[in-house]
């Protein structure tokens, strides 16, 4: 496989793994973090966990940057600017909408989808 | 008739919850034409399974894993079909250093930090530092891993194990000894521990600790040896002095020489070419130079020669000397290269040295 090649399979790799794990990062973004059970927080903090690592392979630092934050102070981080810039990379770039009303790309494996939590 | 001879390739099986990852390690280890991936595991428990199915030469393998963590998983692949394991983690380097020395301890070989948003190098550099990591793995012949033989094994047969009597022999008690000076590379940290460990709160000796390291993990080693064992832990420095009753780790970046009988201590730039930093041949000459026979000297498992001829140098002026044995060495190579050189006094199991140590100080 050429470089290129590889990047681009790494960068299709990537828009899978968003797809697969923002759900989660959006659902404690929209919630009250301290509400968020345990079991939800770990999910999270591994999905931010592999999301920073994978962003660093395909050199999308901004990523990686706003993943490790939210990773590092997992209730108080930048949530809400790493949900943004994580819809932008699935947005193709001709794209004009906002970005925040981009739908997000169903994960072609996912898990099943964050229980609803109430705010008390 | 000629056969064709093929050549073999060293197979590796690659561990990470992440298809990005796996994909880039797979990219960057296939590189190497010696090598090919043959199998990928998406957790621990795949991990165990894969390794002890596909036997590969060495594993590649990501610390933070669902449904059972990389730690857990190396203790159990060496225990149940020891393999080579080299790790790549996010968390391993500055203050997360503790998490490197802890995968070493449960048996990795070699731990590599991935890269993070910050990094100055390249990615071809990385892939590069993994190539090579994994060359010098595929090469160690690893043994069982105690602890997670222990683990595996339950906890009953673990306190029969620590019941067993030593087959230290009768030894001339040494009441000058002031410093008990170890030198450890691959297997360091639990062989460290399983020594360190024995030793008393109230030793009267200081104790130094040279351990092969790469940049970084030196303080992470201190720390996780501190939580564990009795002696307090620090990490040395130039103009410092070695304390009696206090572990002092050889910092990394330079070699650590002991200067004279008071254990004042200073650091020096590594000499030209040298491979392993701090050096354990340079700190076991300085012992020998300033205590001559008031110094124990163990060299423990490790790859390679380093610490052997400063182990003869110390034998020759007077110091005990110990050596770790073949069948509790993660890699019998220092110890072995010791031996030869006919520098070692005794060659002992990993759990009996530091009873023969507290045996020569005079310790009941």
């Amino acid at each position: 496989m050429s470089l290129s090649a590889l990047k681009e399979s790494l960068r299709q790799a990537f828009a899978t793994e968003i797809a697969e794990r923002l759900p989660r990062i959006e659902a404690l973004a929209d919630t009250a973090a301290d509400t968020a059970a345990y079991t939800d927080l770990e999910a999270v903090r591994r999905d931010v966990h592999t999301l920073a690592s994978s962003a660093c392979v395909v050199e999308e630092l901004e990523i990686a940057r706003l993943a490790r934050a939210v990773e590092d102070d997992l209730l108080g981080g930048p949530h809400a600017e790493l949900v943004v810039t994580l819809r932008a990379f699935l947005t193709p770039p001709a794209a004009t909408q906002p970005v925040a009303t981009q739908p997000v790309a169903t994960p072609p494996a996912a898990t099943g989808s964050m229980p609803t939590r109430s705010t008390p | 008739m000629t056969v064709p001879v093929v050549p073999t390739k060293t197979a590796v099986v690659v561990v990470d919850d992440s298809p990005v990852q796996r994909r880039f390690v797979r990219a960057a280890v296939e590189a190497d034409p010696d090598f090919v991936v043959v199998g990928e595991a998406r957790n621990g428990k795949e991990a165990v399974a894969l390794v002890a199915r596909l036997r590969p030469a060495a594993v590649l393998m990501d610390l933070d894993l669902p449904m059972m963590s990389g730690i857990e998983a190396i203790e159990r692949i060496m225990a149940l079909s020891p393999t080579p394991i080299v790790v790549y983690s996010a968390h391993v380097g500055g203050e997360e250093s503790v998490n490197a020395v802890e995968a070493l301890a449960a048996g990795a070989v070699d731990v590599l930090a991935k890269p993070g948003p910050d990094d100055t190098g390249s990615l071809d550099d990385y892939a590069e530092r993994l190539r090579r990591c994994l060359k010098v793995a595929a090469r160690i012949r690893v043994i069982t891993h105690p602890r997670g033989k222990l683990r595996a094994q339950g906890e009953a047969v673990a306190s029969r194990l620590s019941l067993t009597p030593s087959r230290i022999e009768e030894v001339a008690v040494r009441p000058g000894v002031k410093l008990i000076v170890i030198g450890a590379s691959t297997g360091g940290p639990q062989a460290l521990h399983t020594v360190l460990k024995g030793l008393p709160e109230d030793l009267t000796q200081a104790v130094l600790v040279v351990q092969h390291m790469a940049e970084g993990f030196i303080p992470g080693l201190a720390a996780w040896l501190d939580q564990l064992v009795a002696l307090p832990v620090v990490v040395g420095g130039s103009g410092k002095r070695l304390l009696p009753g206090t572990i002092t780790i050889a910092p990394s970046g330079s070699n650590l020489l002991v200067q004279d009988q008071r254990l004042r201590v200073m650091c020096v730039p590594p000499e030209a070419g040298q491979f392993h930093v701090p050096g354990i041949d340079q700190c076991f000459s300085s012992v020998a130079d300033a205590l001559g026979p008031d110094a124990v000297g163990v060299l423990l498992t490790g790859m390679g020669r380093d610490g052997a001829a400063g182990l003869k140098a110390m034998r020759d002026r007077g110091a005990a000397t110990l050596g770790q044995d073949e069948a509790t060495s993660t890699v019998y190579g220092m110890p072995q290269a010791a031996f030869a050189l006919d520098a070692v006094d005794r060659q002992l199991a990993v759990n009996d040295i530091a009873p023969a140590v507290l045996e020569l100080v005079g310790r009941p």
